[in-house]
């Protein structure tokens, strides 16, 4: 009764404020800031000068910044494939463990990431360079003479990738198998589909969901991420990321490297809206929620 | 067809071949089944005919969905056979087996609709996609679901979606289906509406089926047999007149409908059979392997202990008793009365019975008909 009363009186809409005010300030003004940089002219001395133009929209259209695009989306994409690939059979293997095993595995996973980034990154490279433990380890063991070009190269990005995120894959995956029906893999075995029908036809499309929410967890900030490309890639392999705090600190053309951000936070926006479509709006904010 | 051979004789019956009947169609021989050390099925032993509806009542945890899930394959047996005609089919996987399950919570695949979910085993099948388009339609209009067949199964009420389930068990023509609780979760109307369509479609198609089941009703309303389970053994296995009239134990007689089950001592077996009822002498059914002395277990249906008018004896058995508590059930009138402390019993009476009054207290002269008893043993 009185609890009823006072929610009457309170106004939810009035209780929006404070997070209105965060996203506002954080979020919306910055953006808007981005947005009429992006506009701007460069200055002879790198400084802003206040436009309407598209210059640094054309700028991104010459093939050195779209070598760079494309390079980014495929190294984001190849890490999100082979991130699900991975995750899968790990988040299958949580979803069928016992509650308590459930949980021991869940932790675990979490675990390296209440470290910092770019402490995981030093310990990759202390791996992974050519007097690294794994070089002089294979070499000691005698399988090879001349250490393998582990680092600043390609494959050690999505190596750095691949480990950061597959947390960001399996957790999403494992909640969406999780919550299938067990009594669904019967009906179907029941019904006569072998174990390859039933991963085909219903685990596969009711996992939907989670691999979707897994795609935009790993795509979206691979395709950004500034720090594990600098480490791992020894700045070699320019992607997006890198290229965006080049355009602001070093080349201090500060038009480019928002139109270049803008660019970006559009794309990412037409991943979102598809991720949407095909798994169902629903479906992917229970997921997230 | 059925009904006619159980209104014969024994003798006519004899008289007459009866191919369908002369070899059991499903056979499962001395089934047993463990779940980490305790014991789910003891020997289970248990024939079922061809076109026949069985049913497998008892308490939860007495095995009966066990005893389904390892005719479907979906559990392995510890030890035991499972013939399907000539067939063993024990070793067979789930997939391979002729036989289909009507799931307690249906089971429905949440991801497509419902023709493609009736569709689902056809296609595996390989049959070619008119004729699963056909016999889908085909069974979706048997079970009155063919206008919604583009739906998706949430958007399907309960009774909706046990339909669907019984269609995509039924579309692919079992041997036998399988019904686990299948109305468990429909509220009673629906639920009664279902046993009957469903006792339909069973009779149009000559269905071999097996239900699990703990409500006695249903069991009783559906099935041309029902095997009454009790920690993992079969107890007894009948008719539904047969289990009522004549259980083989306490339980039994406990499960099905009401029952008292009164303690008594037997007096004298053999020639005049009569039995110590709380210091009454009363007549008793003719018994075998009893001898004088023996504690034993007296049975009788509430409805068939009477409350005698004053001055009219009509009944084997009389005794002396007072009114306990009186419960009005609408169709019937329940009455508990007591011969003395110890022994209670209740009498059901109905009809034009029931309007008379009964109060706490009340003196009553109770009777019965000595052919409207049974002895128990355990």
């Amino acid at each position: 009764m009185s609890a009823i009363s006072l929610k009457q009186r309170l106004n939810p809409a009035w209780l929006l404020w404070p997070l209105c005010l965060w996203l506002g300030i954080f979020i919306i003004l910055p953006l808007c800031i981005l947005i009429v940089y992006s506009f701007s002219k460069r200055g002879t001395y790198g400084e802003l000068e206040l436009a309407f133009q598209f210059g640094n929209y054309a700028k991104l259209l010459q093939p050195v910044y779209l070598r760079i695009g494309i390079r980014s989306l495929y190294i984001a994409g190849l890490s999100t494939l082979l991130c699900l690939i991975l995750a899968f059979p790990i988040s299958l293997i949580v979803a069928f463990s016992k509650p308590r095993i459930q949980k021991i595995l869940l932790i675990a996973l979490v675990l390296p990431m209440w470290t910092n980034l770019l402490i995981r990154c030093y310990a990759w490279v202390y791996l992974l360079r050519s007097e690294g433990l794994l070089n002089s380890g294979l070499q000691m063991l005698g399988f090879i003479r001349e250490p393998l070009p582990l680092i600043y190269n390609s494959f050690a990005v999505i190596l750095g990738l691949l480990y950061n995120f597959l947390p960001f894959a399996i957790l999403p995956m494992y909640a969406s198998i999780e919550k299938i029906d067990r009594r669904l893999f019967e009906a179907a075995r029941d019904l006569g589909a072998g174990n390859w029908i039933i991963f085909k036809k219903i685990l596969l499309p009711l996992s939907l969901p989670g691999i979707s929410a897994a795609v935009l967890l790993v795509f979206v900030p691979s395709m950004s991420l500034y720090i594990i490309p600098d480490i791992l890639g020894g700045g070699k392999t320019m992607l997006l990321g890198n290229l965006i705090q080049n355009q602001f600190l070093s080349a201090r053309d500060w038009g480019a490297g928002s139109a270049l951000s803008v660019v970006i936070l559009l794309l990412i926006l037409v991943i979102w809206l598809l991720a949407m479509k095909v798994t169902g709006r629903k479906k992917l904010e229970e997921l997230f929620s | 067809m059925r009904s006619v051979r159980e209104d014969l004789t024994r003798f006519e019956r004899s008289l007459i071949y009866l191919p369908s009947m002369s070899i059991s169609f499903l056979a499962l021989q001395n089934l047993s089944k463990s779940f980490s050390k305790t014991a789910v099925l003891k020997n289970l032993h248990l024939e079922i005919n061809q076109g026949e509806f069985t049913t497998l009542l008892g308490p939860s945890g007495c095995g009966k969905t066990t005893t389904l899930r390892l005719i479907a394959g979906l559990e392995a047996l510890d030890e035991g056979k499972i013939f399907l005609g000539a067939k063993e089919i024990q070793n067979l996987p789930a997939e391979k087996r002729p036989v289909n399950t009507v799931f307690q919570h249906y089971a429905l695949f949440p991801h497509l609709s419902v023709k493609e979910n009736v569709a689902f085993g056809l296609r595996l099948k390989g049959i070619s996609e008119n004729s699963t388009e056909k016999k889908v339609m085909e069974m979706l209009s048997l079970v009155g679901m063919e206008s919604l067949n583009s739906r998706m199964p949430s958007q399907l009420s309960g009774g909706q979606q046990q339909r669907v389930a019984l269609a995509r068990a039924l579309v692919m023509e079992p041997q036998v289906l399988l019904l686990d609780e299948p109305m468990a979760a429909l509220d009673v109307q629906l639920r009664r509406q279902m046993q009957n369509e469903l006792k339909s479609i069973q009779r149009r198609l000559g269905l071999t089926c097996i239900l699990v089941t703990h409500d006695q009703e249903e069991a009783m309303r559906l099935s041309d047999r029902i095997a009454i389970m009790h920690h993992g053994r079969l107890l007894q296995i009948g008719n539904a007149r047969n289990l009522y009239e004549e259980p083989a134990n306490r339980f039994c007689a406990n499960f099905m409908g009401r029952a008292n089950l009164l303690p008594v001592k037997v007096l004298e077996a053999e020639t005049h059979p009569s039995l110590l009822l709380d210091g009454h002498k009363i007549r008793a059914p003719k018994m075998r392997a009893v001898s004088e002395g023996e504690l034993v277990t007296l049975f009788l249906r509430p409805e068939h202990v009477r409350i005698l008018s004053p001055g009219l004896r009509s009944c084997d058995n009389e005794i002396d008793a007072s009114v306990k508590q009186v419960s009005f059930q609408g169709e019937s009138l329940r009455i508990y009365v007591t011969v003395n402390a110890e022994v209670e019993i209740e009498v059901s009476l109905s009809g034009s019975d029931t309007i008379r009054n009964f109060n706490p207290g009340d003196e009553v002269r109770l009777g019965w008909n000595v052919e409207q008893s049974r002895i128990l043993f355990d």
